[in-house]
């Protein structure tokens, strides 16, 4: 983490905070990556604070036990992060990229980012899936991108963060 | 950190290029589609042959049919909303003498129109100052100038003025040459063109600036002006106030600056409504309308003020949300929401489904692969 995001703070073991900008016309996040023994890392947006929608939704976000929200930003089922993948190399660039989508869709209720949705057993969800799957493809969205093994498009080869 | 060869990455990395890029996508989202631009010229090419077919009372005269006005400029905006859409076309005449009165051309015009079964039942019955106008399907209307040619002046035409039952002078090739005149600048500095044809950017049509910043000042005034249309200014007034204050900048954005921060010296200047004449007709002030109803000008001042803060804060706007906010305001919900979802498409997703994402690292920017940024693995967003 300090050879790629030199300007983020150790906060304690496992906890690291610093500032993010997804792209040049986005707002500067604050971040908090959470990276646990035998749990997997997450981020969470601090500052600003993520903004729902009318009905209290953000797309692609979990809750955690103390309700708070934090983005999904990948694929537990397809392995897309393994624990020998560097956070700085991941969990970092994805959440600048989720937010990047984030701000879109708050710009226009679209979201761009492609993405799945959890089951909640045999009703519940699943419906509203297909429909929120087939809302995403019809906005251009990218449902077909999710990559069943993670590669590592680096030209310069991983590297140890 | 960044590459020296230009791609994609510079482009992503760079505000201004990425503001201007949305810009550019908001213009060609409401300019006519070229459906509709195909289908405007074909109805005016059509209605040509007929004026000049046998049996018409110009076939003697040489008829030359031309557009005016915004197609001519090709600056012309889609309507807003369900609004109507009007093409001004010229017929150009010889003057053999036989038309004294004014409205005898306009008559002869509208007769012969109706002569033929399928423009017939188009012709528009209300008598107009100088036009005859044919109504389409979908609220596009052709509006047909017959004028005649001024031999001793080129360019100059004598079109007809119902009221007075004289003519008026008028010559709208020159203005566009006048326009064109101004539009020029070298096209390879044109923002955006150093990117424009990187192989993986999906760029949207570039034009110059001075034309786009014609557009988008005409579509703010639909905009803002859609409760209070009596007060807008005209299309031909707005377009010579860009042409007058351009100052050939290369971009979109500084343009349109340009041309408000000018405008506004000006206004401030001047004690009462500006005097806006034709660029080559001098005697015509655009801006009569300002010297009848001086309300109006008072409330074309105050939205512009607010129009140049808001495009002052357009370069400092951070958050694609606030942008959206901003340009929603200026040029409507639909071209905005078009223009943004284009460029997150072009410059984000396309990429992304390359697998050439990458980041910047320090404050991990989304960017595209390259000499100093990092690869990011694919990844698929989960959760509700």
């Amino acid at each position: 983490m300090k050879k790629l995001f030199p300007r983020f703070i150790h906060k304690s073991w496992g906890v690291w905070e610093g500032e993010i900008l997804p792209g040049p016309l986005c707002e500067w996040y604050r971040i908090r990556v959470v990276y646990r023994l035998k749990q997997p890392p997450r981020a969470y947006v601090l500052k600003p604070a993520l903004v729902p929608d009318a009905d209290g939704n953000i797309p692609h976000t979990y809750r955690d036990r103390f309700g708070r929200l934090y983005p999904c930003l990948y694929l537990p089922r397809k392995h897309e992060w393994m624990d020998s993948m560097p956070i700085a190399e991941t969990i970092v660039p994805w959440t600048a990229l989720w937010l990047i989508y984030y701000e879109h869709w708050r710009a226009t209720g679209d979201w761009l980012g492609g993405g799945e949705h959890p089951q909640v057993g045999r009703r519940g969800i699943r419906g509203g899936r297909r429909r929120r799957r087939r809302q995403e493809r019809r906005s251009g969205s990218l449902a077909d991108v999710s990559t069943s093994s993670p590669s590592l498009v680096t030209p310069n080869g991983l590297a140890s963060s | 950190m960044g590459s020296s060869a230009v791609d994609l990455g510079t482009l992503l990395e760079d505000p201004e290029l990425l503001r201007e890029d949305i810009l550019h996508r908001v213009c060609a989202s409401i300019q006519l589609t070229s459906t509709q631009r195909e289908r405007a010229e074909t109805a005016y090419r059509g209605v040509g042959r007929w004026l000049d077919a046998e049996g018409s009372p110009f076939a003697a005269l040489g008829p030359t049919i031309y557009p005016q006005g915004s197609m001519a400029l090709r600056t012309t905006n889609r309507p807003l909303a369900q609004d109507e859409h009007d093409l001004d076309i010229v017929v150009e005449l010889d003057s053999d003498g036989r038309y004294g009165k004014s409205v005898d051309l306009l008559d002869d015009t509208r007769d012969w129109l109706l002569e033929h079964r399928e423009y017939a039942s188009k012709v528009d019955k209300e008598d107009r100052r100088c036009c005859v106008r044919l109504n389409y399907a979908g609220n596009f209307h052709l509006d047909i100038v017959p004028a005649f040619r001024d031999v001793s002046q080129a360019g100059t035409i004598w079109v007809p003025d119902r009221p007075s039952g004289g003519f008026e002078r008028g010559n709208p090739k020159g203005y566009v040459a006048w326009f064109e005149e101004q539009c020029r600048i070298e096209v390879a500095r044109v923002l955006l063109k150093s990117v424009e044809s990187l192989p993986d950017y999906d760029a949207p049509e570039i034009e110059l600036p001075l034309r786009r910043s014609a557009q988008l000042l005409k579509r703010w005034r639909d905009v803002v002006f859609q409760d209070c249309a009596d007060a807008a200014p005209s299309s031909i007034l707005l377009t010579t106030l860009a042409g007058n204050h351009y100052g050939n900048e290369s971009s979109i954005g500084a343009a349109v600056s340009g041309i408000l921060d000018r405008l506004l010296i000006q206004v401030k200047s001047n004690p009462g409504p500006l005097d806006v004449r034709n660029p080559i007709y001098s005697p015509e002030r655009l801006s009569e309308p300002w010297i009848e109803d001086e309300g109006a000008y008072v409330l074309f001042v105050t939205k512009l003020r607010k129009f140049a803060s808001q495009w002052e804060s357009l370069a400092t706007t951070s958050g694609l949300h606030n942008l959206s906010a901003l340009l929603e305001d200026l040029f409507g919900e639909a071209a905005t929401r078009s223009a943004l979802t284009g460029h997150q498409e072009a410059l984000v997703n396309a990429p992304r489904r390359r697998g050439e994402l990458a980041f910047v690292p320090g404050a991990a920017t989304v960017t595209s692969s390259g000499i100093g940024r990092r690869g990011t693995p694919g990844n698929t967003f989960f959760g509700g």
